[in-house]
């Protein structure tokens, strides 16, 4: 496994204000936890984190962090959550949590789905992903880039749960729920959509009349309503 | 058309849309979306015809979520009414939209497909819209 390396620093500031000076600074702030010691808050270059972020081939990221100014020799993390901004996309804060290279830890894996369904691709179904992510077990070396899954033989009707896929991956400790179904087949349903109008001219009319009689009614209804509110 | 079944009160204050949609701002189930890039109010009516575009164009195949429900009531007074004598009455319903919400997930499609729904979608709406696709590593939106 790559080691990856970032330089951070020390951040005394913290809050809104103070977080959004950084970003404006070309800085993203950041948080270290976990192992049972003192969080502490982090600044470090938005570039570098993004770099390793955008390029990274897992979303399980193992991050070396070297802190100026903390007598700490290879600080050795997890990238564990990533806020982004909901129109921009920018960075906008990193988590990061201490691990240990033989501690076990549960992480989420992606799951990656391989070939095209025999299914679609003869029967004309549409295939469901359930779930996109499995929580395994494992150190923080094991962590696999994803779990693939080959769908090729997957007919009309067929699913497949991860019970299914636990033999292919014999090393993985899984936590999630084995019953849970990971994806399946299905014939495509009828589009819900609204019905057709009639095209005679009579009809029209007619189903105008009703409308607007419909309308009255209803106009009618929400008066008395009132009515009633005001009196009572 | 989308409604609430029943509320508590039968007005609301109009209110402001300011900010962004920090929740419900991630594609959640399927593998495409449409982000809202303004904001607005998004009718029962205008949800309706975007989602019947989708429908229409992707027919039978594709699975869609409408992640958006119009649970505002807006209130209209009648024509050539003088002011006063209270709110006017309920006339139809909205939800607040704002920058970065979702509004539209697809899934069981191509991307030709589902960019192409989405933008027939987009013409029902009265903003402007971003098409999305779920990115499997990098956890970059966008």
């Amino acid at each position: 496994m790559e080691k990856i390396l970032l330089k951070s620093q020390v951040r005394e500031e913290t809050g809104k204000s103070s977080g959004s000076k950084l970003r404006k600074s070309g800085k993203i702030p950041g948080i270290l936890y976990g192992h049972k010691k003192d969080p502490i808050s982090l600044v470090m270059d938005e570039h570098n984190i993004r770099e390793i972020i955008h390029n990274a081939q897992t979303e399980n990221i193992i991050i070396t962090l070297e802190i100026e100014d903390v007598d700490i020799a290879d600080m050795v993390t997890i990238v564990k959550n990533v806020q982004h901004h909901p129109v921009t996309g920018d960075i906008l804060h990193v988590d990061f949590m201490r691990v240990a290279m033989d501690e076990k830890i549960d992480v989420n894996v992606p799951v990656r789905i391989l070939g095209v369904a025999k299914g679609v691709a003869e029967e004309g179904g549409v295939l469901y992903h359930s779930i996109r992510k499995i929580m395994i077990n494992s150190t923080p070396a094991e962590i696999p880039e994803s779990i693939d899954i080959d769908v090729s033989e997957l007919a009309i009707g067929s699913t497949i749960h991860i019970s299914d896929i636990v033999e292919n991956y014999k090393e993985i400790n899984f936590v999630s729920d084995l019953d849970v179904t990971l994806v399946h087949t299905a014939a495509p349903k009828e589009a819900d959509l609204p019905e057709e109008e009639v095209v005679e001219e009579g009809a029209e009319v007619a189903e105008g009349e009703e409308e607007s009689a419909g309308e009255e009614k209803e106009a009618g209804k929400e008066t008395e309503k009132e009515q009633d509110k005001e009196g009572s | 058309m989308l409604m609430p079944k029943r509320t508590k009160y039968r007005k609301q204050q109009r209110g402001r849309m300011r900010g962004l949609a920090y929740r419900g701002s991630n594609i959640s189930f399927g593998q495409y979306a449409m982000q809202a890039e303004a904001c607005c109010w998004l009718t029962g009516r205008q949800i309706e015809a975007a989602r019947v575009a989708i429908m229409r164009y992707v027919q039978r195949g594709g699975k869609l979520w409408v992640r958006v429900f119009p649970d505002k009531p807006v209130t209209v007074k009648p024509a050539e009414t003088r002011m006063g004598k209270g709110k006017g009455t309920p006339e139809y319903w909205v939800c607040v939209v704002k920058p970065g919400r979702i509004i539209f997930e697809l899934e069981g499609v191509s991307q030709e497909a589902a960019r192409e729904a989405m933008r027939l979608a987009s013409a029902k709406l009265p903003i402007k819209t971003r098409f999305m696709r779920r990115i499997p590593t990098g956890k970059v939106p966008g």
